[in-house]
């Protein structure tokens, strides 16, 4: 159902095949006709575990939550699929009340978990009796690639650090133990950082519960490394350099979707009947019509299961250019042979690879309508100034005084997003500013924003982006001892993983990086002190002895370990970008490494979306 | 000093002075003063308005647009003025001024700098 979720150690597919299962249970559950309500936030999740026809063959109409909607007489069943979050609930206590008729029963689909506070809510509206079932689903880590897992919870980090709610991290215990229980026992766990650490306490405590984890055989899965956000606040802030970062960042992608302006791409109509993949596509397409009016706007699927987009998603912009030129060319010799065919033995299979040269014809023209959007971004003064401040910054040049560059774009009353970016860019470079850097930042902020913007403040603040300056400076001493710059960098054909920010890596990456050497972690953890919260290890043996029963198997896999390649699981608590997954995509490329990522994060962000889930109140 | 977050988002003038004393019970005297400094700034604006030739109302502005206001109308020494009640820096100032000038496509002014 979904190819590109296929992978050799760790199969994603049982996850969405899994999830997708629940899902049909429930509905099934439920007799009658029957229509889905969607909360906005679980239109894309939904779509990342099933496919439109699964409603289709059920005669299940999709639609979105509205907050005034009117059912058709005929149906008998409504089934919400929701957040757990009050202020949806409200809106189906309208619902309720003026669709309530005799023998319509509605249901709600709590995702990930139900939550006593919208149960409360229904029961003081008085409506509870109008609910037939209310269940969950529990989707905790929704498959997104072959070697990515999200939980789709954008304010994970806002959550845990600003509102002191620590469900998300709940949540990614939950979904720990559920992808030990779906891939087997995970032997060693790191991790770094207060919420990575929160996690796996919460993770361990589940996993006592449940004892057929540890009785059971290792799994698939050989390492697990949690990494806390907390203790790498730069690399969310910095501008990725990379095919898919950019694109994230300069129109979002959403759940593997992009969506952009048709116009953008002339021939889509007509190439796009042609080929196979494009099908896959055009069902996304087709979904995103019922469940929003759109106009003119073209959705195309990102994931790894497309050839040329896995070649180039983890690619330096840079790069990229070239690549897509080698691909038309290559193109373009192709078609051409058509002209002098001589045997019919070759014309035959010329035919033969016909659809697939359509298919890459296809897609190359996709990513260079793309290629070319970004570009003409990227030629902007403004993107090229604010880059290069970044980067200034990531060197430490001049990072203790307040930056005029800054300063001037303050002036200029520039967008407040980007500028708070750069400030916390800075902090996080300097380890905290001196008292009266900062103050001069605030003062400056709130008498040319105005007032709020102190509100905005004390949530960065509180977020840790801007502090005071601390004793240590983490991120000039990591710089030196991690190599976090690099001098010569190579954008093409990179050798280190620091191209994917030109020539910044990103501290999270290079953290794996050296964690996969041998004795890699224990000598990380002298070096890595420095950062906010605890360092900690964790092993989870086979139990031997409870209830007289044996482990069994552990030792002989273990050894076989060293000859194949480790699966390593990194799970961003917080939050990662695309830059970050390329970096690591880029290491279990090395064949020196002999390793495989997969990596879960709470959700895929960008400079641009992180900054603002933390910005707002 | 979590609360006062709170009352903030009011934005009220009368809320003002509430606000600059919790942020200075809180030993932030950077966003105490900040307040004491708004508060001024809206007394200001209300003489303003007030005035004949005042135009749109300038309430609500921050200190920023409104000595851009200011500067727009040609009100050059109220603007001077303002820059040294409320501390704002040369650089920031001069931006205003050259924006501004250039705004009105008075280039004879901006070339004098």
């Amino acid at each position: 159902m979904f190819p590109h979720l296929k992978s050799e150690r760790v199969n994603l597919q049982l996850l969405q095949e899994s999830a997708c299962r629940e899902l049909v249970q429930q509905l099934d559950a439920i007799h009658g006709s029957k229509v889905i309500v969607l909360d906005e936030a679980m239109i894309g999740p939904l779509g990342l575990v099933t496919k439109p026809n699964l409603f289709r063959e059920r005669s299940i109409d999709l639609l979105p939550l509205k907050p005034e909607m009117r059912f058709p007489k005929e149906l008998s069943n409504i089934v919400y699929i929701v957040r757990p979050q009050v202020a949806l609930m409200d809106q189906l206590v309208a619902h309720v009340k003026t669709n309530s008729q005799h023998g319509r029963q509605f249901h709600i689909l709590f995702v990930p978990r139900r939550s006593c506070l919208c149960i409360k809510q229904l029961e003081n509206k008085e409506v509870m009796g109008a609910f037939g079932r209310l269940e969950e689903l529990p989707w905790n880590f929704l498959p997104l690639d072959a070697d990515v897992v999200s939980m789709e919870m954008l304010h994970a980090y806002r959550d845990v650090s600003i509102d002191g709610d620590t469900t998300a991290l709940y949540q990614a215990a939950i979904g720990l133990v559920q992808l030990q229980r779906l891939y087997g026992r995970i032997p060693k766990i790191y991790g770094k950082g207060v919420q990575a650490q929160l996690v796996w306490d919460h993770a361990k405590q589940l996993a006592i519960d449940e004892k057929s984890l540890y009785n059971g055989d290792k799994g698939a899965i050989d390492q697990l490394i949690l990494l806390d956000r907390g203790i790498d606040l730069l690399s969310p802030l910095a501008t990725q350099l990379t095919y898919e970062g950019l694109i994230d960042e300069f129109y979002g992608i959403r759940q593997n979707q992009l969506t952009l302006p048709a116009e953008h791409f002339p021939s889509y109509n007509a190439v796009n009947s042609s080929s196979t993949a494009a099908n896959a596509a055009r069902a996304a397409e087709e979904s995103e019509r019922l469940l929003s009016d759109r106009g003119q706007r073209k959705t195309l699927m990102l994931h790894s299961g497309e050839e040329l987009y896995a070649e180039l998603r983890n690619k330096n912009f840079n790069e990229v250019r070239m690549l897509l030129v080698r691909k038309v060319k290559e193109i373009q010799e192709q078609m051409n042979l058509n002209s002098q065919q001589q045997s019919v033995q070759e014309i035959k299979s010329f035919v033969e690879r016909m659809p697939q040269m359509l298919e890459q014809k296809r897609a190359t023209s996709d990513h260079t309508a793309i290629a070319g959007l970004i570009d003409e971004q990227l030629k902007s003064y403004a993107f090229n100034d604010d880059l290069a401040a970044e980067q200034e910054f990531m060197v430490c040049a001049d990072i203790d005084k307040s930056s005029s560059y800054i300063e001037d774009l303050i002036a200029r009353h520039s967008e407040l997003h980007n500028v708070l970016r750069l400030i916390c860019l800075q902090c996080a470079a300097a380890s905290g500013f001196k008292e009266r850097v900062l103050n001069h930042y605030k003062r400056e902020l709130a008498h040319v924003y105005g007032l709020e913007v102190l509100l905005t403040i004390s949530n960065l603040e509180k977020a840790g982006l801007l502090h005071a300056q601390t004793e240590s400076r983490a991120y000039a001493v990591l710089r030196k001892t991690l190599h976090l710059t690099v001098d010569d960098s190579v954008e093409v054909n990179p050798k280190d993983i620091s191209y994917v920010h030109s020539f910044y890596a990103p501290l999270t990456a290079r953290l794996v990086e050296h964690s996969l050497k041998p004795l890699g972690w224990q000598s990380l953890k002298s070096q890595i002190n420095n950062l906010p919260g605890p360092t900690f290890e964790d092993f989870q043996v086979p139990l031997i002895g409870i209830g007289g029963r044996h482990g069994g198997g552990g030792t002989p896999s273990e050894t076989s370990l060293l000859h194949a390649r480790r699966v390593v699981l990194v799970l961003f608590v917080g939050g990662c970008t695309f830059a970050e997954i390329a970096a690591l995509r880029f290491l279990a490329a090395q064949e020196d490494n002999n390793v495989q990522f997969v990596i879960a994060t709470t959700k895929i962000i960008n400079k641009r979306t992180f900054l603002e889930s933390v910005m707002g109140s | 000093y979590h609360f006062n977050n709170a009352i903030d988002s009011e934005g009220l003038e009368s809320n003002l002075s509430l606000i600059g004393n919790s942020y200075s019970q809180g030993r932030c005297t950077v966003e105490a003063e900040l307040c004491a400094d708004t508060a001024r700034l809206l007394k200001m604006q209300k003489t303003h308005a007030n005035k004949p030739n005042g135009g749109e109302s300038m309430s609500g502005l921050s200190i920023h647009d409104t000595m851009l206001e200011l500067l727009r109308r040609g009100e050059l020494k109220e603007a001077e003025k303002m820059k040294t009640d409320y501390k704002v820096p040369d650089r920031r100032f001069w931006w205003m001024r050259i924006l501004t000038l250039a705004e009105r496509h008075n280039w004879t002014e901006l070339e004098k700098f």
